[in-house]
């Protein structure tokens, strides 16, 4: 009889021992697996803020050398071709002269549009909305499409950092619909929302789907729109339109 | 008592069936043989154990052989093909084990041998799943260990291995002392047979999400 309950008590404490330690096994795993698995993103998060940083951090620097010293030194030819064609009487030289001229005009817009492209001054001085404004403005007076900004708000209390990559998520967006959504018409709208800050991108063009041309695509484009929004925590919902895309940018800035 | 028991083992013949439906699952298929017989085994005792009402004692030492070596392949192409010489050596171990219980002088029970092999079992289980866990944190191969079906299929093993191994070590002192109550002793191995067989479905859905 004793010897029937000593093993009735084995099985029964051997069996709950066993299973305990088991399943204490499977939640630890789970539970560490888990920490780690947020440490990495942590760790990723980082990377993408310290990249996007210092690719901000770059474009600055390049833009202000390409305005401070090439713009110079361009300005500065300019001047001695301007004291060398008073000196110079042969019509055969001016005409020659006058094409260096034209060539030193041209190139001294091109240097200035590619330092403005890496760094619009109005996004540090002025700010997110008009900055887009002007780049808006710029699009529709050299693509002759129409582009257009609606604002509720004049001024959008975000950080610069957020500013920064707002801005080039629509510069980004723009890009593609000339390259490849044949537009005519493209509208953004800024609001305020309870939670933060909300842009809506309409456009008349091609449709794409957003996730599935992200799978697929081989650029950088979509690529560096879904980069810099995860950097500032943004969502981004692509919404159904018979025609044309709507792309609803949110940010939340309780995060 | 006997429904309970005829649902597990029917319910066996679950994930097999699930895998039929949907052959290409690449990422899960060192899972396979071990399906196919749980699947076989589930038939088996359908058929043979309560249709025909034959003794499954002899069915039950080829199952503890078909599931070694099933079990061995599914951590051997878990864990890349790694560790070949310790492979080679706990199958060798086994056969020995096989040998000397087979043409030894003593007369063992079904119970007993059933022991035995449970326990060989459930050693190497427990310490290739600890492998297999090492590994994963190791490499970071995995974002979410509930979202992989071979942490439910070793999640399987391991719960119904280490449940049921004190129930094997006891089963024949158990049955020396109480006949009539061995059943409901027995019930744990029903109910642990019904957790792994639940697992490896989650773990083939999970599969075919994927």
């Amino acid at each position: 009889m004793e010897s029937t309950t000593g093993i009735i008590s084995f099985f029964w404490i051997g069996t709950f021992v066993m299973l305990f330690l088991v399943f204490g096994l499977l939640f630890m795993a789970v539970f560490y697996q888990r920490q780690f698995a947020k440490m990495r993103q942590k760790e990723a998060e980082l990377l993408l803020k310290t990249a996007l940083n210092s690719e901000k951090l770059e474009r600055q620097r390049i833009a202000k050398d390409l305005h401070d010293s090439v713009q110079g030194d361009i300005g500065a030819i300019r001047n001695y071709v301007a004291l060398l064609s008073k000196k110079i009487i042969e019509l055969p030289s001016i005409e020659l002269l006058n094409v260096i001229k034209e060539a030193l005009e041209q190139t001294a817009e091109n240097t200035r549009l590619i330092s403005y492209k890496l760094m619009p001054p109005l996004l540090e001085t002025a700010g997110f909305t008009s900055a887009v404004l002007d780049h808006f403005d710029r699009l529709s007076e050299s693509t002759g499409k129409k582009f257009s900004v609606q604002a509720d708000i004049p001024y959008l209390l975000i950080t610069s950092d957020q500013a920064y990559e707002l801005f080039r998520i629509v510069q980004e967006f723009t890009q593609n619909m000339l390259k490849y959504g044949s537009i005519t018409e493209c509208k953004l709208f800024m609001y305020e929302t309870e939670n933060g800050i909300s842009l809506e991108l309409v456009d008349d063009g091609i449709s794409f789907n957003f996730k599935s041309s992200y799978s697929e695509s081989k650029g950088s484009g979509l690529y560096n729109i879904t980069s810099r929004l995860a950097s500032i925590h943004a969502d981004l919902i692509q919404r159904k339109v018979l025609q044309g895309n709507h792309f609803l940018i949110s940010l939340n800035k309780r995060q | 008592m006997i429904y309970i028991i005829l649902f597990t083992i029917l319910y066996g013949l679950l994930p097999f069936l699930m895998l039929a439906f949907k052959v290409n699952l690449q990422n899960i298929k060192h899972i396979y043989p071990f399906v196919l017989v749980v699947f076989i085994a589930s038939l088996y005792e359908f058929i043979g154990s309560i249709l025909l009402g034959q003794n499954v004692e002899l069915w039950f030492l080829i199952y503890d052989i078909l599931v070694f070596f099933s079990i061995h392949y599914f951590f051997y192409k878990l864990l890349n093909k790694k560790y070949n010489a310790l492979f080679f050596i706990l199958i060798l171990l086994f056969l020995i084990l096989h040998c000397i219980l087979a043409v030894g002088p003593w007369t063992f029970s079904y119970l007993e041998i059933s022991s035995f092999f449970n326990v060989y079992q459930t050693l190497i289980i427990l310490y290739f799943s600890v492998l297999w866990f090492k590994r994963i944190f190791q490499k970071f191969e995995i974002d979410n260990l509930l979202d992989s079906p071979h942490f439910y299929f070793i999640s399987g093993l391991l719960i119904y291995y280490c449940g049921s191994v004190v129930l094997f070590l006891s089963a024949s002192s158990i049955y020396a002392s109480d006949q009539s109550k061995f059943q409901y002793y027995w019930l744990l191995n029903v109910i642990l047979n019904f957790i792994i067989r639940t697992l490896l479905i989650v773990g083939i859905w999970k599969a075919r999400r994927a």
